[in-house]
Order: structure tokens, then sequence, then C-alpha cells
């Protein structure tokens, strides 16, 4: 699993974690089953505290993305996919809702908002 | 009940007239990551030197792994994994014939984790001392401080002055030490992206004072900045509670916390403002603000 740590990041290491792994999941890299590393190689190979890969897993846990199997590792559940493309829906969601809202405090008006949103749409299409 | 391993009650150390440690309490919960950070000259050294009884105090006291450092500092030295800041190895000795020499002064000593540790840090064991680089023989050094298989490992600025390749090894024997149940790390740096990383407690210390005691989240959370865009003049005098600083600079402003809070924002947006804007803090700007000077009262 390739994951890209900030450590100087205000968003706590253990959501970086969770975010990225759900990103992960939604993008298809992993699916339903899938083993997850344990916490002990993902805590190395991200040079991280283990007690913080412990709770990233467990918060994914929390919203059933995935489950533990006791003795056996961390396995992505049914469903987590559904859950991370909502959960994915809901991050864009907030990001464009922050660049509105900057581009509303910087005097833009709502058409001028909505000619750059637009112009960005019709460059990815071409 | 918490399980303390390093406990310090008012802790003091004086050199001449010169409080190099003042009154410092201290706990160090087992099983963390404990990073003691603090400016060149601020007193981690001495403290250190104190715990592991290397050096007297004036006043206080102090248990560690339940030891008292005046009295047991033999009991406290075979359980304990020590990286000093600077290293004073027999330089004519091969790493082979200093390994062996080290390893006679602990009962718990482990020849074949010993191995392992060379073998994975790159270490020719044929090789003497004075052949090394800075960063080997900081290796080296980590090398004698985990192969007695300590319950605490106590590291004294051990990457000051080394590559980044060199402070990945050391950051991934800190990962692979706090894995093995009960075991305890205390990390006394001042590089800031390294103790990022891998604390969960943080106590500060500025001028042997404890100026911040924490977990490393709780100051990320709590300790902000916000820069503030005012629509016309600033008002002249506005009194801005709870802040430590306010830098005034035209019509912005930047406003620092120690205990941020959306109470604090809300009544930021009711002074004539254009934009208040929260600006988070990375460890080393955190730092920089609680070592600081205050502006406001």
């Amino acid at each position: 699993m390739y994951l890209q740590i900030n450590p100087s990041s205000s968003v706590p290491i253990f959501i970086q974690i969770t975010n990225q792994i759900k990103y992960s999941i939604a993008m298809g890299a992993y699916r339903a089953e899938d083993k997850l590393p344990s916490v002990r190689e993902l805590a190395l190979q991200l040079r991280v505290n283990p007690n913080t890969v412990v709770k990233a897993y467990r918060e994914l846990e929390r919203e059933s993305v995935v489950y533990t199997q006791r003795g056996l590792g961390v396995f992505v559940s049914e469903g987590a996919r559904g859950i991370s493309k909502k959960e994915r829906k809901r991050i864009i969601d907030q990001q464009l809702g922050a660049a509105i809202e900057e581009a509303l405090h910087s005097d833009l008006s709502p058409t001028e908002i909505r000619k750059i949103v637009e112009s960005k749409l019709d460059a990815k299409r071409k | 009940m918490m399980d303390t391993v390093i406990q310090t009650k008012g802790l003091t150390r004086r050199f001449g007239k010169v409080q190099a440690v003042d009154r410092l309490d201290l706990e160090v919960p087992r099983g963390s990551v404990f990073g003691f950070i603090g400016r060149n000259g601020a007193g981690k050294t001495t403290t250190v030197r104190m715990l592991l009884g290397l050096l007297p105090m004036s006043a206080g006291s102090a248990t560690v792994l339940g030891h008292d450092p005046r009295k047991q500092s033999f009991d406290i030295k075979k359980r304990v994994g020590y990286v000093p800041e600077t290293h004073h190895f027999y330089q004519w000795m091969t790493i082979a014939e200093l390994t062996r020499f080290t390893s006679s002064f602990y009962p718990t000593w482990r020849h074949d984790k010993c191995a392992e540790l060379l073998k994975n840090f790159e270490l020719d064991p044929a090789k003497k001392i004075k052949e090394l680089s800075k960063g080997m023989v900081a290796k080296v050094a980590l090398t004698l401080a985990l192969a007695h298989d300590p319950e605490l490992l106590v590291l004294d600025e051990p990457t000051g002055g080394l590559d980044v390749m060199v402070r990945r090894e050391f950051l991934e024997s800190i990962v692979r030490m706090i894995q093995e149940e009960g075991k305890t790390v205390f990390l006394s740096s001042h590089v800031l992206v390294d103790m990022e990383r891998v604390a969960d407690e943080i106590a500060i210390i500025e001028e042997g004072r404890l100026v911040k005691r924490s977990t490393l989240e709780e100051l990320k959370d709590k300790v902000k900045k916000v820069k503030l865009t005012f629509a016309g003049d600033p008002p002249g005098d506005v009194q801005i509670e709870g802040a430590r600083n306010v830098d005034r600079d035209g019509r912005q402003w930047v406003v620092t916390y120690e205990e941020f809070s959306e109470d604090k924002l809300n009544a930021l947006r009711k002074l004539p403002v254009s934009d208040a804007q929260v600006i988070d803090l990375d460890l080393e700007d955190i730092f920089v603000v609680l070592v600081g000077k205050r502006s406001e009262p």
C-alpha cells in the first residue's frame, strides 16, 4: 500500500492515513476482503508511531470500512467502496465549498465563479 | 492505573548561580514515545544526565523504572539504553571489540540481536571506530543501546548533524522498539520534523523550566493563529480576549492563541473585519509560539 504522510500538516496523521486508505478503496486499488498491511508493517513503512496506525484502523473499523479478524489481520469490508465513495464526495463537497467561500470573500461574483468552474470542466473534457 | 516509567518532582540542577534545570515535574507513561524538546542550552541534556545518575541533582527527586538515580544509578543503567549526544568510544577498538567490551557490563546482552542490528545498519564489525563516519558512529551507539534489550531507550539529540538516511534508520529503530510490549522511548531533540512523526507526548523546556506538557495532537488542535483583515482602519485600542500575541501590521493582524477555540474565533468575527482566516501550525511553529515572548497580557 502506498501512502504519503505529511507530518507537518495540521491534519492528524491518523486522519491522513484513514483518508488515503478510503481513497485507495474508492479508486478500486483495494477491494472487499483484501487484507490491509499489519500495524507493524505500516508503522515501519511510514515511520510513524504504531499507536497512530492502530488509531487509524480503529477509526476505519468504526466506520465499517474494514473489519478485524482476530489473529488474521485487518480486511476491507463488503460495502467499503460505497462508504469510501460517499466519503470522497463529502470531502470534495467541502473543498469546493471552501474554494467558493474564498472566491466570494475575494469579491468575485457568482457569474465569475461559475465561469471558472465551467472552463475547468471544459478543459478536462477535451 | 497509569504506569509511569520516569517521574520527576521539583527536579533542579544549579551550576553556580545558573538554574540549568528548575523545579521540573515530568511524568513519562510506559509505552509512549515521549518528545522532550527545547533549544540548545534549555536544560535537556542536564535533565537526561540526572535521570541516569550521571550528574547529581541539586534539589527535588526522580524515579526511573522505579529506581532512584541518586542511589541506584547502576540498576538504571542496566535497564536503559542510552544514546548520548556525543560519543566517547576507544578509537583504536574495532566494532566487534567494542560490542564485546560493552556486552560484559550487561547481564541481559543479546549477541544475536547485536549481530542483527549491525547487519541492518550495514556496519562491518572488523572496522575500527576511528575509521567510521559520524553517521556510522551514531549507529554503533544505537546498536550498543539496543542490544541489551532495554525497557527504556533514552536518546539525547541522537541525530544532530546526521544525514537523512541515518535519521531514517533511527526513526525506524524507534518505531520497532515501541512495537514491543511495554517499551518506552524518551527522545530529546530539536529536530522537530522527526519528532512530529513518532512522538505521542510532548514536553517543552525553556531555561530549565517546563513550559508545556501535552499530547502532540492536542498541541496541534489548540495552538493556532488567526489572520484578520480589517475592512477599514482597525480600531485603536481593542482588547483581544485570550490571545498570546497580536501582530499589528496596518489592516492585517495576526492573532496567536495558546488555547484556541471556536468561541474565540467567533469573537474575532464580531470585529469590523472582512476576513478571519485560521492558520494551522506545525510543531516547529508551535514551538516558536510557546517559547517566544508574549505581547498580550
